[in-house]
């Protein structure tokens, strides 16, 4: 049993404090100026990646060391560790895809966790129902169609509800981050800035609408946020777009968005939750062992983690990244070399406040798998989540049970994920 | 408010420079006009179809490849995706899988220098497919039948976000969507089903039986990604009343529904190939259908394409686009019974969405696309943009030309359009394209013929006395009234 199970942290104390006071107040009362004088409620960090269109969980993270692994992926089982292009090893079970390399060194350092076998808890195939599921925090569509992010931002901002804590990057703000709490959004610009003159008439103009008034307010304050830290325009030194090649599409457009993130997230005054997505992980063709889509993907995706942690900087310290995937796909290649819609994939979770280089969670191992097909659910993603949120972001568990994953007081935090 | 100003702006893409002249004192007559015409524009002849693009495209491949067992040294390391798509042309140059990891090396048409000379001719056929597209829509005397030619095809999206697809996706809208769009459904569905550029990419064309000739093989076997996306997305929705065995067995029911190639079929056109498909019983949607070939499909379409499930899908998506993000239910529920009524007759469903009364009392509850604002204000100006500037300002703006993020096609709610930062871009994009045109228009004459009385007296003045004329210009454009319909 992990000491940090059970023993209430400081965060915690202030998170509760926070939670029935307002957070100002129950920082005063402990007598923290300096944190209370921050402008948000808290210097912790949390990025949340959404691999939209479904991981393949047993390639990224193959469990080589099963003993049905080669078996049962058949033509897509990778060379194993030492082989050219081999598997990554973590441990006598786990590793890494090779395209991964750019996270290895983060495992030795403790600051990568895996957690295998992770999905949703809802029981659908469906991409588009089961992000907005995973986005919604729900096992089942009902209710207003919020995400469970923003709800959490509820508890993180306390009373500081003019602080944009969230953090979208990407031409549009996903689900997971809609909802009551205002948040930031952030997109490579490629067009001139608008001219202020103009902006102030539309603001004018704006004031009536509900719709475009807010979002031409917090565009306009977002962009001056982003001015201050990225620079103005966000021109390189050589005088070209910084992040040209951003809002592009496949592999390579991830990494100019981690990057812009981990500038804005590290910053003083900027945001503390940010979520980016990244598509083309839903590979029913020849989706390839060393060489091909999921390899690329996979390749983009690891150099865009080491750019996020270079790009935080001293705040890597203080972030949990949560890399995760609607469901996983099936565990045997289908008729087409690609794989299908199926069940459980993997979740990552990095950050230098991850306690890491390990593994979290049950392996349900490939023998008996879900309907013949994928493999099983050991960990429900919320628990990964709550987790998460309850030990590194201070939002109170009941907030959790109720709001945040509404029903799903069943549903247990999972402990010593992050060093508290 | 006006109903012609209405009827241009709900229905189509906005009034021109003219105004409502056009539409006369019977906007519904207007509307309803333009279902019974043929919609082919002109400048759509010089395109080439999609099967002389497939054949060209597998020529210069061919060439290249001779070219380089020739000994002539290659330009570039061998990274193409291939487009033979004949099952004994895959088994014997390598399996889809090769294909598939060559995908991104085709790259977009649109970005950085052609490697190949067949990528000359997709990227061509790209930039022609847009421009004519553009024209289509800005200069079209039936703006409603362009809009329904969009919606359904982004109903059935084809997204060029698989490079494979890219030069395909226009001839695909042109071929398989624009014939039907008053015609009966179950034909549109087929012609969908049966285009090679859905062929290639749902992967159906790849889709191979485990027990027929070539599964029995063992290389090859089931996709199962176009018969979930038909139940899915494009016929019964994700409610409508089917499981996964329906999934699997209408995947396995279209095995065999692929595309010709150089040994098989007619090259580039759709092929049925009998050595892949499945054979024996199914069981789909609770009937039993026997080995029937090609057959079963057809079966298969005619009744999806008919169900009640079906009826209420698109009935909800047609309210959605055209009437609000969340539809009355009255409307979905009438529009759905003439679905019913008339067997999936189009024309009688979208001349139906005209007789919503919600469809015109609802007014400015819906915002336009990226896509809808360009072409509105390009219309409004009595403009046009080059093929070029048309690609630059849609990927600008987050909505490329047949490049949706995904089979389900480009959102249709506000939520999904106006983001703080999707805002900022847009009245950058008003301002620069203003900025190239406004001095030579009269903004506040513009303002009442394009918006009438539909904008408030307040945000009319304020364009009026804009500082400048490309100011007031971009104010129009950026103004909720010209972005709402």
């Amino acid at each position: 049993m992990n000491p940090h199970d059970t023993l209430p942290s400081r965060r915690r104390i202030l998170g509760t404090l926070g939670g029935t006071l307002g957070l100002g107040a129950g920082l005063a009362i402990l007598g923290l100026p300096r944190i209370a004088y921050a402008a948000a409620p808290t210097d912790n960090r949390l990025v949340v990646i959404l691999l939209r269109g479904a991981l393949d969980g047993l390639a990224a993270v193959p469990p080589y060391g099963d003993p049905r692994y080669a078996e049962r992926r058949n033509g897509l089982a990778l060379p194993m560790p030492g082989q050219p292009d081999g598997i990554l090893p973590l441990d006598h079970t786990f590793g890494l895809n090779a395209a991964l390399a750019a996270i290895q060194p983060m495992w030795g350092a403790g600051e990568l966790l895996i957690v295998p076998a992770t999905a949703g808890g809802y029981h659908t195939r469906s991409h588009f129902d089961a992000q907005d599921l995973l986005e919604m925090g729900l096992v089942e569509r009902h209710g207003a169609p919020t995400g469970w992010l923003n709800r959490a931002l509820v508890d993180i901002q306390g009373n500081d509800r003019n602080r944009r804590l969230g953090l979208a990057v990407g031409p549009s703000i996903p689900l997971m981050l809609r909802g009551g709490v205002a948040v930031a959004s952030w997109e490579p610009p490629n067009l001139k800035a608008a001219d202020p003159t103009l902006l102030a008439s539309l603001t004018q103009m704006y004031a009536g609408d509900k719709l475009f008034g807010p979002a031409l307010a917090d565009g306009v304050k977002a962009q001056s946020l982003d001015d201050e830290v990225l620079g103005a325009n966000s021109m390189g030194s050589d005088g070209k777009p910084r992040f040209a090649k951003a809002g592009g599409y496949g592999p390579g457009a991830f990494r100019p968005m981690a990057e812009a993130a981990g500038g804005l997230l590290a910053a003083a005054g900027g945001p503390r939750v940010a979520v980016i997505d990244m598509g083309g992980w839903d590979t029913h063709v020849g989706q390839g062992t060393v060489k091909g889509r999921l390899a690329d993907n996979l390749r983009g995706l690891g150099d865009g983690l080491a750019q996020l942690k270079t790009s935080l900087g001293p705040a890597w310290s203080r972030t949990v990244v949560l890399v995760m995937t609607e469901f996983g796909r099936t565990v045997a290649p289908n008729g087409t070399n690609g794989t299908d819609h199926g069940t459980a994939s993997v979740a990552l979770l990095l950050g230098g406040a991850v306690k890491g280089g390990r593994i979290a969670g049950d392996w349900p191992g490939l023998g008996q798998l879900e309907e013949n097909r994928d493999l099983r659910m050991a960990t429900d993603l919320r628990a990964v989540a709550k987790g998460v949120l309850r030990d590194h972001m201070g939002v109170a568990p009941a907030h959790l049970d109720s709001a945040v994953f509404p029903d799903s007081a069943g549903v247990r935090p999972m402990g010593g994920l992050v060093r508290v | 408010m006006n109903q012609a100003i209405i009827a241009a702006s709900r229905f189509g893409y906005g009034a021109g420079p003219d105004g409502t002249a056009a539409i006369g004192g019977d906007p519904r007559g207007w509307l309803k006009a333009q279902l019974g015409r043929p919609q082919i524009p002109s400048n759509f002849a010089a395109l080439p179809p999609s099967a002389e693009l497939i054949v060209t495209y597998q020529q210069l491949q061919q060439q290249r490849r001779q070219a380089k067992a020739d000994g002539d040294p290659p330009p570039r390391p061998v990274r193409m995706a291939r487009l033979d798509p004949s099952p004994q042309g895959a088994d014997s140059r390598g399996g889809p899988e090769e294909m598939a990891a060559a995908e991104p090396a085709m790259a977009d048409p649109q970005r950085g220098q052609p490697r190949f000379p067949e990528q000359k001719v997709l990227r061509q056929a790209v930039l022609a497919e847009t421009g004519a597209k553009f024209d289509a829509v800005t200069g079209s005397p039936t703006p409603f039948a362009e809009r329904l030619v969009s919606f359904w095809a982004n109903h059935f999206t084809v997204s060029g976000i698989r490079p494979v697809v890219r030069p395909l996706a226009g001839s695909f809208e042109r071929e398989a969507i624009r014939p039907h769009i008053n015609g009966r459904f179950e034909d549109m569905v087929l012609a969908v089903v049966q285009h090679p550029a859905m062929g290639l990419y749902l992967d159906n064309w790849v889709s191979v039986g485990p027990d027929s000739k070539v599964g029995l093989r063992g290389k090859r076997g089931l996709n199962e990604n176009l018969g979930r996306e038909l139940l899915e997305l494009h016929t019964l929705g994700v409610d409508g009343g089917y499981r996964e065995e329906d999934v699997r067995a209408l995947a396995r029911i279209l095995t065999g529904w692929s595309i010709g190639g150089p040994r098989v079929g007619d090259p580039g056109h759709f092929t049925f190939v009998p050595q892949i498909h499945q054979p024996g019983l199914k069981i789909f949607l609770g009937q039993t259908y026997p080995e029937a070939g090609m057959g079963e499909g057809l079966a298969a379409i005619r009744t999806i394409a008919h169900h009640p499930s079906t009826a209420r899908h698109v009935a909800r998506r047609l309210a959605v686009h055209f009437i609000a993000d969340q539809p009355p239910r009255a409307a979905v529920d009438r529009l759905a019974q003439v679905f019913m009524q008339t067997g999936g007759d189009l024309h009688a469903v979208s001349a139906a969405l005209v007789d919503q009364p919600e469809a015109w009392s609802l007014y400015q509850q819906k915002i336009k696309s990226p896509f809808d604002l360009v072409v509105s204000a390009i219309r409004a100006t009595g403009r046009s943009l080059t093929p070029e500037q048309a690609v630059g300002t849609l990927d600008r703006l987050g909505q490329g030309l047949h490049m949706a993020p995904s089979p389900a096609g480009w959102p249709d709610d506000a939520a999904a359009w106006i983001g703080p930062e999707a805002v900022l871009r847009r009245v950058e994009w008003a301002q620069a394209y203003a900025d190239q045109v406004g001095n030579d228009v009269d903004p506040v004459m513009l303002t009442d013929a394009v918006l009438g009385d539909t904008i408030a007296p307040d945000q009319r003045q304020a364009i009026a006395r804009a500082e400048s004329r490309p100011t007031a210009l971009a104010m129009l454009f950026a103004s909720p009234a010209f972005q709402r319909r």
